[in-house]
């Protein structure tokens, strides 16, 4: 049965995830320096969001097939 | 200080070599020299052709003497950052991944300056898949070094580009630029660099970092220079998908034109508020606005979302780019790489498909706001740099998390930007400025920048190498 409880995204869980599944495998070292960044990233990527951003704001680049060429 | 930079600019050796004055074997053996000279010192190069030069240069001198000049670039000596697919020679991006790959057909900005008669000096240094800010010391070859004090960075990722330019070691080179590779080094070196709109210039065999981010272009002493390179440079390619089929316009011819009637836009609140830049950086660059008004541009101020706002764009979509381009590798060769360039594409693996297409559609508005700027102003200016050279053996292994990223924002908007030198630190290392135009107005930028170096007279200061 669902919990009441609203789902929180786990910055954690997500980073050890990810890690894991990129299959490149990296030192118990290296790992401390890429979550530290990891959460700067994700800080980051959260400023890139806009609450109530219009649906017409399309991801660039757009791509379209070249007009055709004039004969 | 130097007196002179004891090679001529592009523009003084081709009137010369046209006249007959000047030989190109001369000028090949002179940058040999300074090469041999200097570059145990600068590592600018990892790979110097020297008798392929010295043949090329005496081949150009026969075809010159029989009639047959072909233009600005003929018998100049141009290095070239490897990255650039070059056929008979391996392009590695200073990476051991790729330290066996040899390309079986020449990148098409290679082939381009072949035809124009250009002698290849050599193979520049580049951080290992010329990613992050700062020098990758556990890659392929070692860093170069900034020939203006050698404890400091060249910045990147065209770090040998910028080192053999600034020494004199050549008369240009090329570069290529994702989030400034080509716009950062060019002023930490105090020299000048185009980045052109995308598309303008082709990134065929160009050893890709980011697909959307990617360009190529000169890097040179003067932006006449730049000039006189990108004309060679610039034109539809239908081998890169992002090649835009546009005429090309004279970039030299209207040079001497001036600003007059121009109006420049200073984008102050990057480097004065945004993020709190030495004032020697903030009197330099508004002294470039000061210079133009000077010269009877009208100048303005532009008003955009704060800096960090373009670095978040930048700092998601480039390491999920760089990422993707070189997944496999990274699963399956990880020991090839050297850890700080594996651990700064691993960012990208941990940016998920959302992150990535928000940043996107964030990139769409702040593209607005620069076509909204850049509909009332002809030109904006900025900093090129945020921050003085670091020290050249700083290991931070994300420096781009630390402070933002002044070039990136016109990658994400695909401008074209010309770096010129705008001033100096007390401690004499030079300062760099960004002119950015509307897109496919590289004419426009490259005259402000012209107008603006002969003005100032900055670029009678050299670097000190004895």
């Amino acid at each position: 049965m669902a919990s009441d409880e609203k789902p929180v995204a786990d910055d954690d869980v997500m980073f050890e995830g990810l890690v894991r599944a990129s299959g490149v495998p990296i030192s118990d070292q290296e790992k401390q320096d890429i979550r530290k960044a990891y959460s700067s990233l994700m800080g980051l990527a959260a400023r890139t969001r806009k609450s109530g951003r219009s649906w017409d704001v399309r991801m660039l680049p757009v791509f379209s097939p070249k007009p055709p060429r004039e004969s | 200080m130097n007196e002179d930079r004891g090679v001529p600019t592009i523009a003084e050796a081709a009137r010369q070599i046209k006249a007959g004055i000047l030989s190109p074997v001369a000028l090949v053996e002179a940058c040999l020299a300074r090469i041999e000279k200097y570059d145990p010192t600068l590592n600018a190069f990892h790979t110097v052709f020297t008798e392929e030069a010295k043949l090329a240069a005496k081949e150009a001198e026969k075809e010159i003497e029989s009639g047959n000049y072909r233009g600005p670039l003929h018998g100049i000596p141009i290095g070239l950052k490897d990255v650039f697919y070059l056929k008979g020679y391996k392009t590695t991006s200073n990476s051991r991944v790729m330290q066996d790959f040899e390309a079986d057909e020449d990148a098409a900005v290679i082939t381009k300056l072949r035809d124009a008669g250009a002698i290849f000096m050599g193979q520049l240094n580049t951080y290992e898949f010329t990613f992050g800010g700062r020098p990758t010391f556990d890659a392929l070859y070692p860093p170069a070094r900034n020939p203006w004090d050698i404890s400091r960075s060249t910045g990147g990722s065209s770090s040998g580009s910028g080192s053999a330019v600034a020494a004199g070691m050549c008369l240009g080179a090329l570069g290529s630029d994702a989030g400034g590779s080509i716009r950062t080094p060019s002023a930490f070196c105090g020299i000048a660099g185009m980045k052109a709109t995308f598309g303008r210039v082709s990134a065929f065999g160009d050893l890709p970092l980011s697909f959307s981010f990617d360009c190529v272009g000169p890097m040179t002493w003067t932006s006449e220079d730049s000039a006189l390179m990108l004309q060679i440079l610039a034109g539809y390619d239908e081998r890169d998908p992002g090649s835009v089929e546009t005429p090309v316009p004279d970039y030299v011819s209207s040079l001497n034109e001036g600003v007059r009637g121009l109006k420049v836009g200073m984008l102050r609140h990057f480097y004065s508020s945004d993020y709190d830049a030495p004032e020697e950086i903030v009197s330099a660059i508004d002294g470039v606005g000061e210079t133009l008004r000077e010269l009877g541009a009208t100048v303005g101020e532009v008003n955009l979302s704060p800096l960090i706002d373009w670095h978040a764009v930048g700092r998601v979509i480039l390491p999920a780019e760089a990422y993707a381009i070189h997944e496999e590798n990274l699963q399956d060769r990880w020991e090839e790489f050297g850890p700080l360039a594996r651990n700064r594409m691993m960012l990208g693996s941990l940016v998920r498909a959302v992150d990535y297409i928000q940043a996107q559609r964030r990139r769409t508005e702040l593209l607005a706001e620069i076509e909204g700027a850049l509909s009332e102003y002809d030109v904006i200016i900025t900093t090129a740099m945020l921050t003085p050279q670091p020290p050249l053996d700083d290991k931070a292994p994300f420096p781009f998390l630390d402070v933002p990223m002044i070039a990136v924002p016109f990658n994400l908007t695909l401008h074209p930007v010309q770096t010129v030198r705008a001033g100096f630190f007390e401690d004499g290392m030079p300062i760099g400025a960004q002119i950015v135009g509307r897109n496919w107005q590289e004419t426009t930028v490259l005259r402000v920048a012209h107008s603006f170096e002969k003005q100032a007279g900055l670029l009678k200061r050299f670097p000190n190498l004895d």
